[in-house]
């Protein structure tokens, strides 16, 4: 009941202030504009009236992020609080660049169409060529700067305390945003409009990177602007998230380049795309760091030492070097690159081993207090933990799989991707040379074995990784606010537990195209479902609890009570579901690449069975192809099914079997 | 009792339109034209033009859907594109249909006498050697893939069974063979995909049962029955299988899309020319009409169990008539 009438009393409330308020209308004015616009230069350039459907369809889709912008900008007033301010700014202009770049992209549509009439350029379809991209180049960037203004204009009048400071924030934000802007033209480029089937797996990994090099942008600018004091840990998260997030760019960038992106010459744009937005996300990473220890010192009076701050730049930089070590790991033939990564990141480990030591000067009383305390309990989980044989050799397992695949590649004899001239025509039962036999093509099976369980575990721990979240999300929020946004999203993950999982995956494949991130991708977000369920149920029993009714009489918001009250209740239980999330997602990797549809250029488990599939080496009992994929995807599903049993009767012992 | 009915009934109507509106979705979703995805490029502007218009893709994508819906309903599911003829796909479905029905219903049914079996024994002897070793073996059987099964048995078979058949439902001289010659033919072929099939799903099953027995077991009702002196048997066949089975109707109806799934392996890995083979061939041949109708069938054919499980168990529960 109060969580209804505190929403209309909110929504009453933001109505008169849209008209009043000039910075809360300007993302629904430009948005509009730009459908607007995009629709008539439509009409244009087809030469009648009948707009495309599809067309018509984004166009009205992102009227509607419009809208949604104003509302978020409109929140922004209901926020004391300038963290919260920014939080939900960056929600704006996620969606204010997503507006962007769909409208930029159906223009774009509508010209490799039907060509510019009156111009002279017409556009070869299904190629892109030179001309449309730099149209493109030209109007995102254009878009950017037109974003970036107006965000640097409301960042101005939040700022309003100091002026000077106000003035030279808005500056870095410009040089940041335009910088960004680059990044995101590249980050279109990538994106071409899907025009044929032969290189499928461009488009979902542009939008991708797109979509991340947008948010490194926006994080760029927030952690640039706002200067006010924030504990270390929460900024030091923010920065192992944006390491992760130029890992992944890194792999997209590669992976463009290899899925035949665009011809020879644009590749080199890619690469320069690539490294403008590492760079970018350098500079994001490194200023706030240098900010927050700063202010921190300043706060407690007795800082950091200069050396020591200096190691935690040296420490991220080479963290950055070991990750940009594993995303290049592939790449044939060096090998280096991976070495290269394994020892930057010791030395990485080494320096934040050694910079964590003295937490209290950074963190303060308190939190040291609460990291000795999450300390204890881990070992009191690792105490119960270890009393279960099964789980022991579980982790055993585990563990040595997770070592094979970080250091597999390295000391394999072969790269299993290389051509090479076959010395025996039919595969050889194993030897003093090759342990493992040879398979057709006379490669050694023991390498492309080393090789495999990279992937498997990569694409089973990110895939569940993804649908752990989404099942947590679509479950805390149906299950706190429940009334029609519960029955909604119920209806929802019922349809997705009862479609037939399988054939879902495949379906999503043939469309989307196959690539590793792609089989990701689709892994994760076929099988959140009964996470949902799981987590919506004990959100409802946590929700009756007296001390949330308590912290809702002392005022306490609905993001409050979610996130420290209910998430921290089911995180155990969402920790042992992930864990079986993750075995299901390895089992179902090697499925999809057995059945030909992850992947060629990924050497994996699935893809070892699938070639032996292929050459019927079963018919031929040619076990030593076989068994050691087959008898490696087993053992690791059983490892995780393992693993996550142990912890959950320790986690969550109410569940435990009678 | 009619309120109950009639919320699933809306349930399983809603869903429907659901799974109508997401497959329809699906095909449409991608920027670009969706001529493309059906045509590969370098096809000539008139004869894209053309298929746009027999296709009805120039249509305002709201026509396009209600066409969808209405075809649907009426049973046309489209044109097949990688079948040599261009066939309705509504006439090249049913034979595959019926091959995936016989082994997908053989596969559950052998699963759930063997799993329930096992499962029994092994909650009866709760903590003994035979427990311990049949969920031990349980776990094992079910933590490995349909498909490694396949590949198992494919690989001994070859090895020691000469001469088996390891492809396609029928031999090739299957239309000259007697009666009883035809009866073991299918039982050959069917063999090695219907007990790849068993396999995992039983060993699901079994920890199923056996853990819901094993809380039926702690249920006062039970002390009651063996303090009046019943047979043990007795206690185990009439009082705890029948409440300890309940939720185990519901776990199988939950089940038949992940039952659907490793038959997709099978006919995969067999040439066992059901719908699942036929999805594998849609996808090769960038088939999406097919691949769509393929999804279509397999989902409502998942849709349906649910439903008729959720009656059962009406039928079978008291509690839910409350």
């Amino acid at each position: 009941m109060k969580i209804n009438l505190k929403f209309i009393d909110r929504f009453t409330n933001w109505v008169p202030r849209l008209r009043m308020n000039p910075v809360a209308l300007a993302p629904f004015v430009i948005g509009i504009t730009l459908a607007i616009a995009a629709l008539a230069l439509m009409v244009f350039l087809t030469g009648s009236m009948e707009i495309p459907q599809k067309e018509s369809l984004i166009a009205v889709f992102s009227a509607l992020i419009a809208v949604m912008c104003t509302f978020a900008v409109n929140a922004l007033k209901e926020y004391r609080d300038i963290n919260r301010a920014f939080t939900v700014m960056i929600i704006t202009y996620i969606t204010s660049f997503m507006l962007a770049l769909f409208i930029m992209s159906l223009v774009l549509n509508a010209i490799v169409v039907s060509g510019v009439p009156g111009v002279g350029i017409t556009f070869d379809w299904p190629a892109v060529s030179l001309e449309s991209i730099i149209f493109w180049a030209i109007s995102s960037f254009a878009a950017g700067i037109i974003v970036s203004l107006a965000a640097i204009y409301q960042i101005r009048l939040m700022s309003k305390k100091t002026p000077e400071m106000a003035q030279l924030h808005s500056l870095y934000a410009m040089i940041l945003m335009l910088v960004a802007s680059a990044a995101i033209l590249i980050g279109m480029i990538a994106w071409q409009p899907r025009l044929d089937l032969e290189e499928p797996e461009v488009g979902i990994s542009g939008l991708l990177a797109v979509f991340l090099l947008s948010l490194i942008a926006i994080f760029s600018l927030e952690r640039l602007i706002s200067k006010t004091p924030m504990n270390l840990r929460k900024d030091s998260f923010m920065s192992v998230i944006l390491v992760v997030f130029i890992a992944v760019v890194a792999l997209i960038g590669y992976d463009s380049v290899v899925g035949n992106l665009l011809v020879t010459t644009s590749e080199k744009y890619i690469m320069y795309g690539t490294a403008a937005a590492m760079a970018v996300a350098l500079i994001a990473i490194l200023f706030p760091i240098g900010d927050t220890i700063k202010i921190n010192r300043e706060l407690s009076g007795h800082g950091m030492p200069s050396t020591r701050r200096f190691l935690i730049n040296l420490c991220l930089v080479s963290a950055l070097v070991a990750l940009f070590g594993f995303a290049l790991y592939d790449i044939p033939p060096t090998g280096n690159a991976l070495k290269f990564g394994i020892l930057s990141a010791a030395i990485a480990g080494a320096l934040l081993f050694y910079i964590s030591i003295p937490l209290k000067e950074v963190l303060g009383h308190s939190k040291t207090e609460k990291l000795k305390l999450s300390i204890t309990s881990m070992k009191r989980i690792w105490m119960q933990y270890k009393e279960s044989r099964f789980g022991l050799f579980g982790l055993a397992v585990l563990i040595i799989v997770t070592g094979i695949a970080i250091i597999g590649p390295t000391i394999a004899p072969q790269n299993p991707l290389d051509l090479r001239e076959p010395e025996n025509l039919l595969p050889q039962p194993p030897s003093g040379k090759y342990w493992f036999g040879t398979d057709f093509e006379d490669k050694d099976v023991w390498s492309q074995f080393l090789w495999g369980a990279r992937v498997s575990l990569i694409v089973g721990i990110l895939a569940g990784l993804l649908s752990a979240i989404i099942g947590t999300a679509v479950g805390i929020t149906s299950g706190y606010f429940g009334k029609i946004a519960d029955e909604v999203l119920m209806r929802f993950t019922d349809f997705f537990l009862v479609i037939p999982w399988l054939p879902l995956m495949i379906v999503l494949i043939a469309i989307l195209g196959r690539s590793f991130w792609v089989v990701i991708f689709v892994i994760g977000i076929v099988s959140w479902a009964p996470t949902a369920r799981v987590v919506r149920a004990a959100v409802l029993s946590i929700k009756e609890k007296q001390y949330i009714e308590r912290s809702i009489a002392l005022g306490a918001g609905n993001s409050h009570i979610i996130f420290r009250h209910i998430f921290p209740n089911v995180f155990p239980l969402i920790v042992a579901t992930s864990i079986l999330l993750v075995a299901e997602a390895i089992f179902s990797e090697a499925f999809l690449d057995f059945f030909g549809l992850g992947d060629p250029n990924v050497v994996s488990w699935g893809w070892m069975l699938e070639r032996a599939h292929q050459e019927s080496a079963m018919m031929h009992w040619y076990w030593w192809w076989i068994l050691p994929p087959a008898l490696g995807i087993i053992l690791l599903i059983m490892s995780f099914y393992i693993v996550g049993d142990t912890l959950d009767e320790i986690l969550n012992p109410r569940l435990k079997r009678r | 009792m009619r309120s109950y009915f009639l919320r699933k009934v809306v349930y399983l109507l809603v869903t429907l339109l659901l799974i109508l509106t997401f497959n329809f979705l699906l095909f449409r979703i991608m920027p670009g034209d969706p001529i493309y995805l059906l045509f590969p490029k370098g096809a000539e502007k008139p004869v894209l033009d053309l298929w746009r218009e027999t296709l009805g893709l120039d249509q305002p994508i709201y026509i396009q859907y209600f066409q969808y819906l209405i075809d649907t309903f009426q049973g046309d599911l489209g044109i097949s594109f990688s079948f040599a003829k261009r066939e309705p796909i509504a006439d090249i479905l049913p034979p595959y249909i019926q091959k995936t029905m016989f082994l997908s219903g053989a596969g559950v049914i052998i699963a759930i006498f063997i799993g329930i079996a096992f499962g029994r024994e092994a909650a009866w002897r709760k903590g003994k050697m035979f427990d311990k070793f049949t969920t031990t073996t349980m776990i094992s059987l079910y933590s490995i893939p349909t498909f490694l099964y396949a590949l198992f048995f494919i690989m001994i078979f070859a090895r020691f069974v000469p001469n088996w058949p390891f492809v396609h439902a029928t031999g090739d001289d299957f239309d000259e063979l007697s009666i009883l010659g035809k009866v073991v033919d299918i039982g050959q072929h069917a063999f090695l995909p219907i007990i790849s099939l068993v396999m995992e799903t039983m060993a699901g099953f079994a920890l199923i049962v056996r853990s819901s027995l094993i809380d039926v077991m702690t249920e006062d009702y039970m002390l009651t029955a063996e303090a009046k002196g019943l047979p043990e048997r007795d206690v185990l066949k009439k009082h705890a299988m029948p409440n300890a089975l309940l939720p185990v109707v519901a776990v199988i109806a939950f089940n038949v899309g992940w039952i659907l799934g490793g038959t997709v392996m099978i006919e995969y890995i067999f040439t066992y020319k059901g719908l699942g083979f036929l999805t594998w061939e849609a996808v090769l041949g960038y088939d999406f009409p097919l691949l769509q109708a393929c999804f279509f069938i397999e989902t409502v054919a998942v849709l349906v169990s649910s439903f008729i499980a959720d009656i059962l168990n009406f039928y079978l529960d008291p509690r839910v008539k409350i």
